[in-house]
């Protein structure tokens, strides 16, 4: 019996004895050694603390990814939920920032969450973030309050925004809240609900100027005073601004809703026009030549700033840079205050600056054999820097970027306007119209 | 009786841990104390064609994914691993599949002319530099696992590259001797600033948490640095490599 008692006791301790070899073994932390290395620490080894053995690692960078978002039907009137709907879809697409999810995949009782969310729903098909609203009568119009949720932030919305509208109003309020919704993701506003002008063949020898929406509705033929309206661009106040030809063979800049020629003074055909940072610059051709001239939006001490060559194609840059077309080298190229900047293709032609987030860019388009493609480069002209947008989907021609530079608009062979990212992915068609001389509002 | 063989198998276990720890000097001869190293990863030779400054460039087009991605092959002593992809292997977990749609590129566009993008006839698969001049020897291991996260990290795209660039979020993971992450930190011990950004950090290190996926196999010279340790993972969004933001 003792001798039982005697070898319990000792089978305790024995065991008492592993598991205090167990603690010490496991239980204290161990510190990384150079001897872990069987180089004895010659190969470079990730960063470790002198203190506790944590390995550092550092990753860079990692796959971009559409952030998904519910849009559901706002609560109320269901033509004014439609409008909401379509709209803020067909925004967050064209933005190249969203993905939207198909309703089918809804799982939420909408009836029962009203405007607000129980974000284990919406996590559960996926949804990052959810657009709720709701409308009401209000006099002659609507009250629409719209809301963005974030679902990893809970089910209180992030955003909620309010806007009394007429009945045709809702569009643009659904474009101002995209607008607020991209501006709470970024810190940078959108720009749904500005708009594009650009000039189109409309019979033997006639050319005139329309307006479209940003996302491709309302189009419009703007009244001119010619059957040939050329190079449009929107000037001080929101003003549309031509070079119009005239019975007698001359050319000269109008401004839509004005009969009356803008500029008397202009010692040429003045071709085109562009407006930026408080100046105006005109296209104007005398005598073979055809040269650009700058000075203040009235048309007040216009100055020659290019000298030899074709010029034609101004555009301004967000600090007043001049892009434009010469062929002072041989051939048409793109020239930023005199400076060259295409350096690769024969052909480069209507440059146009784009504000693009990752870094200002020059869009242009070129010719690449039988067909025109859209490309951007750098400010600095780098060889290296030249990207191609477009190529073997038609011919691509006339690139305009929105003012926040996230998009790209240019008309393409494959039957209308597209719109693109800035590196000419998301392609997307928003009109059947093609035309020439395309020019974004706002930039 | 008990007590005696109690002491005697204690000091057989136990002896020589008290004895480091009374005289630390006499077992630290042949262990050269840990000094912290910067990692420097290698940055690898992009495979392509050289940039022709006359002709114009080529549009760069994200394919859309048909099969699992290939597998960095860092080695140039051994080509003839550079080998297509092919089919999924038979024994593929749902989480492969989920991993294929969730790491296609949101604008891949299918079919096309493959056509070979900037860089040189000598680099390799997952290479990054298109200028020998700045590729550089490195960790290479420190590259695979870079390649292994970022193939599984999806930054949203309303955070610019721009801002991307700018950010650092730093998360604690537990790995298991299988280099299985068994346990992450929820909160980040070091915030980037933007918490989608941490979000979707933390969203890819739970997922391959969930998925019981192992890193890739280290070699053995540097397996003691990750097996059953526990690792921070800094996770910058600036797809050169700058990790000045994660200090």
């Amino acid at each position: 019996m003792q001798m039982n008692k005697t070898l319990g006791r000792a089978a305790i301790a024995a065991l008492g004895a592993f598991v205090s070899a167990a603690l010490l073994a496991f239980g204290i932390p161990r510190t990384a050694t150079a001897a872990d290395g069987a180089d004895g620490g010659n190969a470079p080894l990730p960063t470790t603390t002198d203190n506790g053995g944590v390995t550092q690692v550092f990753v860079s960078g990692g796959n971009r990814a559409l952030f998904k978002v519910a849009i559901a039907p706002t609560v109320g009137d269901p033509a004014v939920s439609n409008t909401v709907v379509e709209t803020t879809s067909r925004d967050f697409m064209l933005s190249s920032m969203f993905q939207v999810l198909d309703p089918k995949s809804f799982t939420a009782n909408l009836e029962k969450e009203g405007i607000a969310i129980d974000p284990a729903s919406w996590r559960n098909v996926g949804a990052e973030g959810v657009i709720k609203g709701s409308s009401v009568p209000r006099g002659q119009g609507v009250h629409l309050e719209l809301r963005l949720y974030v679902v990893s932030r809970g089910s209180d919305a992030v955003l909620t925004k309010g806007y009394d509208v007429g009945q045709s109003g809702v569009r643009g309020a659904v474009h101002e809240f995209v607008n607020d919704v991209i501006k709470w993701f970024t810190g940078t506003s959108g720009t749904f609900g500005s708009r594009m002008v650009f000039s189109a063949t409309t019979g033997r020898g006639q050319k005139s100027v329309f307006s479209i929406d940003s996302d491709g509705q309302n189009v419009g033929k703007l009244p001119t005073v010619s059957n040939v309206a050329l190079a449009p661009a929107i000037g001080p106040g929101g003003g549309v601004y031509y070079a119009g030809g005239l019975p007698d063979g001359s050319y000269s800049l109008f401004k839509v809703g004005n009969p009356a020629a803008v500029l008397k003074q202009a010692t040429g055909l003045v071709f085109g026009v562009a407006f930026g940072g408080s100046k105006m610059a005109l296209v104007v051709s005398n005598s073979g030549q055809s040269d650009i001239f700058v000075g203040a939006p009235d048309g007040s001490g216009l100055t020659k700033v290019t000298r030899g060559g074709l010029n034609t194609h101004p555009a301004f840059g967000p600090g007043g840079q001049l892009a434009y077309v010469s062929n002072v080298s041989g051939n048409p190229q793109i020239y930023v205050d005199g400076k060259r900047v295409s350096w690769r293709g024969t052909y480069n032609m209507a440059p146009v600056f784009c504000n693009d987030p990752e870094g200002s860019k020059i869009l242009f388009m070129g010719r690449d054999g039988g067909a025109w493609d859209i490309f951007s480069v750098d400010p600095g002209g780098s060889a290296a820097s030249m990207k191609r947008l477009t190529q073997e989907q038609g011919s691509n021609t006339y690139p305009a970027c929105s003012p926040d530079g996230r998009m790209v608009a240019f008309f393409s062979t494959r039957g209308g306007l597209y719109t693109s990212n800035p590196q000419g992915q998301n392609q997307q068609k928003i009109s059947s119209v093609t035309g020439e001389s395309l020019r974004w509002e706002g930039n | 009786m008990g007590f005696a063989v109690a002491f005697a198998i204690h000091a057989i276990f136990a002896g020589p841990f008290i004895y480091r720890a009374i005289v630390p000097a006499a077992v630290t001869e042949d262990e050269v104390p840990l000094v912290g190293k910067p990692v420097v990863a290698a940055t690898l030779l992009k495979l392509g064609k050289p940039l022709d400054p006359k002709t114009l460039p080529d549009r760069i087009v994200p394919k859309a994914r048909t099969a699992p991605q290939k597998d960095l092959n860092a080695s140039k002593d051994d080509p003839g691993k550079k080998s297509d992809a092919g089919a999924p292997p038979p024994n593929a977990l749902p989480s492969d599949l989920q991993n294929l749609i969730t790491k296609s590129d949101p604008f891949a566009e299918d079919g096309g002319k493959t056509r070979p993008e900037e860089g040189n006839a000598a680099g390799i698969d997952g290479g990054t530099e298109t200028d020998p001049n700045k590729v550089h020897a490195g960790d290479m291991y420190a590259a695979r696992l870079n390649v292994f996260i970022h193939d599984r990290w999806q930054i949203p795209t309303v955070i610019s590259q721009g801002e991307a660039n700018r950010l650092c979020v730093v998360f604690q993971v537990n790995l298991s001797p299988r280099l299985q992450i068994w346990h992450v930190r929820p909160e980040p011990i070091r915030k980037s600033g933007n918490e989608l950004f941490d979000d979707s950090a933390r969203t890819m290190l739970m997922k391959l948490l969930d998925d019981h996926a192992p890193l890739p196999e280290p070699p053995p010279e540097v397996a003691g640095l990750y097996k059953g340790r526990t690792v921070n993972f800094a996770l910058a969004g600036d797809v050169h490599g700058d990790s000045s933001k994660c200090k």
